[in-house]
């Protein structure tokens, strides 16, 4: 469980984090 | 009343650490650019966890959102920074440090962006099962850039460069130190390279028969890449006049005389951009 700090959920699901975790897919850059 | 106190005092008595604090995300490195995490080891149950089970090549689910945290308090290191995985509902956990070194070189850029703390791609290395004699440790790398590239990702997200200048669609390189920043981060090569290409110039590292405009920050006059731009009648430009008319205003380290706005001694078009001749001709 976590231990302190949160951050804001949007800040999460709206970066393109997500969508890294998929398997095995490469990190790229990508526009903001 | 007593339930009537305890709630007043919810807040007060909230730690601190438990309130949201707000990130800046960086999402535009280099897809190569890498930042370790040290001390993974101690935290092997919090990546298992983020993992989603292994297989023979690693982790499941290898890539997350991860933030820099300052420990300014640590006992043991002032210049502590954690690094924090993050969930879908914003709970981090601690993964492990930045190396004291890279912690030290990325104290200007945590303190540009604070209050707000950095948030990057963070890539869950190792961790694979190959038979009970054969499973590796998990470990994480953060893609992020240099101090300097992370500082040219936030002020592009700020104020991106102006692409209608007359040098859109050129190829740049750029020559000798520069003596821009943002904040405290001293501009390199890689973050002149991100902004100018937003700016929408392509960018070499040499002055090769490619480039057509030659970018100078401190550099000497017996340059190679200088006399070669030189001879080669490529277009050479002041640091400070480049940012100017891509609409960067970048703080100097050097007070800058304004008539020096000017095209420089060295082109060979005063009031006018030289295109350079084809090489050998």
């Amino acid at each position: 469980m976590a231990d302190g700090l949160q951050v804001p959920s949007m800040a999460v699901s709206r970066a393109p984090y997500q969508r890294h975790t998929l398997p095995n897919v490469q990190p790229q850059s990508m526009p903001a | 009343m007593q339930m009537t106190i305890e709630l007043r005092h919810l807040d007060e008595v909230r730690p601190a650490a438990e309130r949201e604090v707000p990130v800046v995300t960086f999402t535009m490195q280099r897809p190569e650019a890498r930042l370790a995490v040290v001390g993974e080891a101690s935290f092997q149950a919090v990546l298992e966890r983020f993992s989603g089970g292994r297989d023979e090549d690693g982790a499941i689910f290898r890539h997350h959102a991860a933030v820099l945290m300052p420990e300014p308090y640590n006992r043991y290191d002032h210049d502590a920074v954690s690094v924090r995985i993050c969930d879908e509902l914003g709970a981090t956990d601690q993964i492990g440090y930045l190396a004291h070194d890279d912690a030290v070189a990325n104290a200007p850029i945590l303190d540009l962006v604070s209050p707000a703390i950095p948030m990057a791609l963070v890539t869950l290395e190792g961790g694979w099962d190959r038979g009970p004699d054969d499973r590796g440790y998990f470990r994480a790398e953060l893609n992020l850039g240099s101090p300097a590239e992370m500082a040219a990702e936030w002020y592009y997200h700020r104020r991106p460069p102006s692409t209608d200048h007359r040098w859109s669609g050129m190829t740049v390189a750029f020559v000798g130190e520069s003596l821009h920043s943002i904040g405290d981060v001293r501009l390199d090569q890689e973050a002149r390279a991100f902004l100018a290409g937003r700016a929408g110039c392509s960018v070499e590292r040499y002055v090769g028969p490619s480039v057509q405009v030659c970018v100078t920050g401190r550099v000497e006059a017996k340059s190679t890449e200088l006399r070669h731009a030189r001879r080669n009648r490529i277009h050479v430009v002041r640091e400070e006049l480049f940012w100017h008319e891509v609409d960067c205003y970048l703080h100097t380290a050097e007070r800058i005389d304004p008539s020096s706005l000017d095209d420089g001694p060295t082109s060979s078009q005063p009031g006018g951009l030289a295109r350079p001749e084809a090489e050998g001709s």
